[in-house]
């Protein structure tokens, strides 16, 4: 962090604190989305070590590398771990760091606020990981189905973490959500009409809104689970008529959406990556703004297709089946237009352009398979099989990874001020293909020669096939993992050793490409002024290659400062006073649960009452120079 | 945007930085309430499709004291409408009479915090409780959480009213009581929801 | 960039694809297991595999357009050594993409009309009368098959009569638990205070593998069964030499009765 740090140069000169409490205080969205990106890549590391226990286990049938017990944890816990505290922050990451300076904003509409929703994920995901030293971790997959999560199936405190530590990490992304559609409605520079916003700030905002939506009702669900297991209540205890189902549905509602949370930001950073190395402006942009809107949409009109196999009869499937089918028009329109916004341009294939191309063949393979789980019927033999886990991966890694990973080599510049090694990163690039295929294609293979999910091993009864696609599927996984070594070995030297970027290293069309990198803290020295699409590329192409200060606030034609948000502790007590409070809950210990609470309420108070006086700073030089 | 009736009344300059906050502030805390709803309508479809679940146990309808939740209600709506007389207040630049009237909100809710508290002390004591039945854990998370949300924003209230407001009311700090309030009318029209399907219809029906 | 490496970027899909299909096609022994989808024993599982193979064919030809595309664009677009070429200023093409909205929506109605077909023909329940009921009850970690009309209970091994129509009403005793027998027909989940309906029929005689497919707990790995099905005069003898038995019969009924009581 301390490299990091030392490159961003991120910090007010106002702080007098120590080093270690300017990062637990600071407001400023950038050094957040730092944060959020280096967490939440520890956490990548750690559900990668429990996907690779995984395939360890099942190379061959009948292994015992791992117990039952501990694998159904390593299952849980793997995708647990990179839903929502690995791929889900990684793009808030970077939404941080980018989609502020995308629409030439000082900084978001919320920034203590901001602060909060980090250490809300921080510490919501140190508790849900802390489960393996403290009684076991959650052993009832990520989706949780009651009633095998209830006590009287599960009576160790392993769901109990899952239910607080998500609920912890689920709120701090509800504020989120709430903090970014703020930011882009309110905070874009004058001219950025909405028509013209980057679109990767289009798909954040769609996804801050499917956030908005989709989390409460999974905050309701977690609470009824913990009232059920801590509290005597009955939701899903059918002796005292309660329903199983509720779990079910309240959890789609929100899961459907969480899948579109987990992709659309992808689909933005794969559009802007895809435009830039093309050197063209997007291929039909407004389409591109109406299929996000549209599948954001369809998102909350899908969830029963998890449930296909719950018996709700042909009326019920047939309608779900085709508002799910309905949601692969749009998505085409966006494979489509990627493939001709490179189409007639003057395509460079640098690392991140790799990602971005290689995106398009594997999430269309993970489309045609989700488009054959749609079709109901067919779904009752795909359901719950290796058939399904292949989709899932090549949506989430061919997918939501890729796009993360092509976030990471484009914007990484910006982030640190520092160019990855291109070597590496093609090193990277390819063995990630070769390791993710042969990982995940014979998933599909195993999926329709009977494999269900979840076993924590099969019999050699199942005959060699099974045996042969698992141990090909074992060795993709290493070269997977390799892959990676060549990655964080990459950001290591960089960060050490790597070429300096300078404000603009690729040509890039938006606007964080016009300010210095790492941008300084203010981001813009004067709020400039937005005259097209690609605002950067048009004062590149049109005008002088300089952005242009929008009058209002020199309109005195006097100098003055710039007047950024303070930080400060108290987004991070009331965090870590929930977690004390979530620990207590979690064994019991009513003491600790007062002390948490005084401790959060406490802070909410001095955060309700503070006036915020912000800080005045001295822009250095001019934009971009 | 939606409190333009609000005019800065105190002295001070605003930075541009300092009016967008102000509007920020606002229009976040519409996006949270609609957060809010989702919320509300996840735990109402909750209830609504566990309210029959009564497993033989004792129900609702059978303890029901509608005029104690009249009482509840009365006394939740008059706080909305001394909240308004606040906004009044805070509008005319009146520090004084706004921090009575919030005074008068804060002991409102805490009125009706005291009653419902008397409610569900009355029923456990008649063996409805969270574990009675699913249809009772529904009860108790529902309008539990109404509850909860009532205490906060008594909470809520009254750290406002420790705010010292050192330069009166002004321009930067209007917003904060302006969303208070906008919480404060939310919560209540909850109740009024929540008053209808929870007590109303079962009781009438 | 190497040209090999374009090629290869170029070619591998195509050529994986060609094996799945060569796995739908049902040969080579690396696409066969006593669980298999692709290999149906019964109409329920047959209707389930045209369903696929119509989607997947469709889906290839997509995908080899799409790829195509693609392909041709990032070999034939991108930047050589003095690279002359201006680069398109086009923006959109409005033709274009009417094009691919309305050619994907045609082919989603059309798979549309397949599903529906396919779904009220699988959900549609066989008379009562005329095909065996059985009721299936899901437990940690084992199955129980009750033959309400025969007074016949069996654990793990479920005897049906070939050619015929079996009607499952499936529950479970705790947590929820999914039928499966791949090659007779797909999963229908066991759910504590709910029955759900399946039917399934085998056309042959034979033993199919069957599991559990939604996780259980602990010892979901091990929770299969035997479909054994049987000609219609032998699974006559099998039900009548089964209720001579009465109810404590076999070894495995025993052990599942005990169990039952135990829970």
């Amino acid at each position: 962090m301390a490299a990091i740090a030392e490159r961003v140069g991120a910090q007010p000169k106002a702080h007098a604190q120590g080093y270690l409490m300017s990062w637990l205080t600071t407001a400023d969205h950038k050094r957040i989305g730092i944060m959020y990106l280096l967490a939440s890549t520890l956490f990548f590391v750690v559900g990668g070590l429990e996907a690779l226990m995984i395939r360890i286990q099942l190379s061959h049938p009948g292994n015992t590398f791992v117990s039952p017990t501990l694998y159904d944890q390593l299952f849980t816990m793997h995708g647990t771990t990179m839903i929502f505290l690995a791929v889900m922050p990684l793009f808030i990451g970077f939404i941080n760091c980018i989609v502020p300076l995308q629409i030439g904003a000082r900084d978001v509409a919320f920034p203590r606020m901001n602060a909060l929703s980090l250490w809300l994920f921080v510490l919501g995901g140190i508790l849900l990981n802390s489960s393996w030293f403290l009684g076991g971790a959650p052993n009832a997959g990520w989706f949780n189905y009651a009633p095998i999560s209830l006590t009287p199936f599960n009576p160790g405190p392993g769901i109990d973490f899952y239910d607080i530590g998500l609920q912890l990490a689920g709120i701090g992304t509800l504020m989120t959500g709430i903090n970014f559609i703020a930011t882009i409605i309110n905070m874009r520079a004058p001219g950025m009409s909405l028509m013209r916003m980057p679109l990767f700030t289009w798909t954040t905002f769609v996804t801050s809104v499917l956030i908005l939506f989709a989390f409460p009702p999974f905050t309701v669900n977690l609470f009824l689970l913990m009232f059920d297991r801590l509290m005597g209540a009955n939701f899903f205890n059918i002796a005292k008529g309660g329903n199983v189902l509720l779990w079910q549905h309240l959890f789609w509602i929100f899961g459907h959406p969480e899948v579109y949370i987990l992709i659309l930001p992808a689909f933005g950073i794969i559009s802007e990556v895809i435009a830039t190395f093309s050197r063209k402006t997007l291929f039909g942009y407004d389409s591109m703004v109406l299929a996000t809107i549209a599948i954001g949409f369809l998102a909350f009109t899908v969830w029963v297709h998890h449930m296909f196999v719950d018996g709700f009869g042909p009326y019920v499937n047939s309608l779900f089946a085709i508002t799910t089918m309905a949601i692969a028009v749009p998505t085409g329109v966006k494979i489509f237009n990627w493939i001709f916004t490179m189409w007639g341009g003057k395509i460079k294939f640098t690392t991140a352009m790799l990602f971005a191309t290689g995106f398009i063949p594997l999430f269309v393979i993970g489309g045609i398979s989700g488009v054959m789980l749609a079709m109901a019927p067919a779904d009752f033999q795909y359901n719950d099989s290796y058939f399904v886990v292949a989709h899932l991966h090549y949506v989430l890694i061919g997918g939501s990874l890729m796009g993360v990973l092509a976030g990471a080599y484009y914007w990484f510049p910006k982030i640190t001020g520092r160019l990855l090694n291109e070597t590496l990163g093609k090193w990277h690039f390819w063995l990630l293909m070769i390791g993710f295929n042969v990982t995940f294609f014979p998933m599909h293979f195993l999926g329709l020669l009977g494999m269900p999910r979840r076993v924590a091993t099969y019999s050699a009864a199942l005959g060699p096939a099974v045996a042969f696609w698992n141990l090909v599927s074992t060795i993709g996984a290493f070269i997977l993992a390799i892959s990676f070594l060549f990655f964080f070995y990459n950001l290591f030297k960089t960060l050490r050793s790597g070429e300096r970027a300078g404000p603009d290293p690729w040509d890039g069309r938006a606007l964080e490409w016009a300010i210095s990198s790492p941008a300084p803290v203010y981001n813009f020295a004067q709020t400039p002024l937005i005259r097209g699409r690609d605002a950067w590329w048009v004062e590149k192409t049109e005008g002088d290659g300089r952005l242009r200060a929008a009058e209002a606030e020199s309109a005195d034609g006097q100098h003055h400062g710039i007047h950024m948000p303070s930080g400060s502790i108290y987004p991070f007590l009331i965090a870590l006073g929930l977690m004390i409070a979530g620990y207590g809950a979690i064994f019991g210990l009513l003491l600790l649960v007062a002390i948490g609470l005084v401790l959060a309420f406490f802070s909410i108070h001095r955060m309700i009452v503070a006036e915020d006086p912000g800080e005045i700073v001295e822009p250095v030089g001019g934009d971009g120079e | 945007m939606i409190n333009q009736g609000v005019e800065p009344a105190g002295p001070g300059p605003v930075s541009p930085e300092q009016a967008k906050a102000q509007d920020n502030r606002v229009l976040g805390f519409w996006i949270f309430l609609s957060g809010e709803c989702a919320f509300f309508a996840s735990l109402i479809g909750t209830y609504l499709s566990l309210n029959t679940h009564t497993a033989g146990a004792t129900t609702l309808v059978s303890l029901i004291d509608l005029p104690l939740t009249g009482l509840m209600t009365l006394s939740l709506l008059t706080s909305s409408l001394t909240m308004v007389f606040a906004f009044l207040a805070m509008n005319r630049g009146e520090l004084q009479a706004m921090k009575v009237w919030l005074w008068v909100t804060a002991l409102l809710g805490a009125v009706f915090l005291d009653l419902q508290i008397f409610e569900f002390s009355h029923y456990m004591a008649s063996g409805f409780t969270m574990g009675t039945s699913a249809a009772a854990s529904a009860f108790f998370a529902l309008v539990g959480f109404h509850g909860l949300h009532v205490a906060f924003g008594l909470f809520w209230i009254i750290s406002l009213l420790s705010y010292s407001f050192k330069d009166g009311i002004t321009a930067a700090n209007t917003s904060k009581v302006w969303i208070a309030g906008l919480y404060w009318h939310f919560v209540d029209v909850v109740w009024v929801i929540i008053f209808t399907v929870v007590y109303l219809l079962p009781k009438v029906h | 960039m190497r040209p090999v490496g374009r090629l290869l970027s170029g070619l591998r899909w195509p050529a994986l694809l060609t094996v799945l299909a060569v796995a739908l096609s049902g040969c080579g022994s690396y696409f066969t297991s006593p669980a298999s989808v692709l290999a149906p024993a019964g109409p329920v599982a047959a209707r389930q595999l045209s369903l696929i193979q119509i989607s997947l064919y469709i889906m290839l030809g997509i995908f080899v357009i799409v790829i195509g595309l693609w392909g041709w664009a990032i070999i034939r677009y991108r930047a050589r050594r003095n690279d002359t070429r201006e680069v398109s200023r086009s923006t959109g093409d409005s033709r274009l993409e009417i094009l691919w909205t309305v050619v994907p929506l045609l082919i989603v109605i059309y798979l549309t009309v397949l599903t529906v077909q396919t779904e009220f023909y699988l959900t549609r329940e066989p008379n009562p009368a005329t095909s065996l009921q059985v009721s299936v009850t899901g437990h940690q970690f084992f199955w129980q098959f009750q033959y309400p009309g025969l007074g016949i209970s069996t654990v793990h091994n479920l005897y049906i009569p070939v050619g015929e129509k079996v009607n499952l009403t499936l529950t479970s005793a705790d947590v929820i638990h999914s039928f499966w027998v791949p090659e007779l027909g797909g999963k229908t989940d066991a759910i504590p205070g709910y029955h759900t309906y399946m039917w399934l029929e085998a056309s042959r005689a034979g033993s199919y593998f069957g599991e559990c497919a939604q996780f259980c707990g602990v010892g979901h790995y091990l929770m299969h069964m035997t479909v054994i099905a049987l000609p219609p005069a032998q699974f006559q003898a099998w039900v009548k030499s089964m209720q001579k038995k009465t109810s404590s019969s076999s070894a495995w009924a025993l052990e599942g009765t005990r169990l039952v009581a135990a829970r």
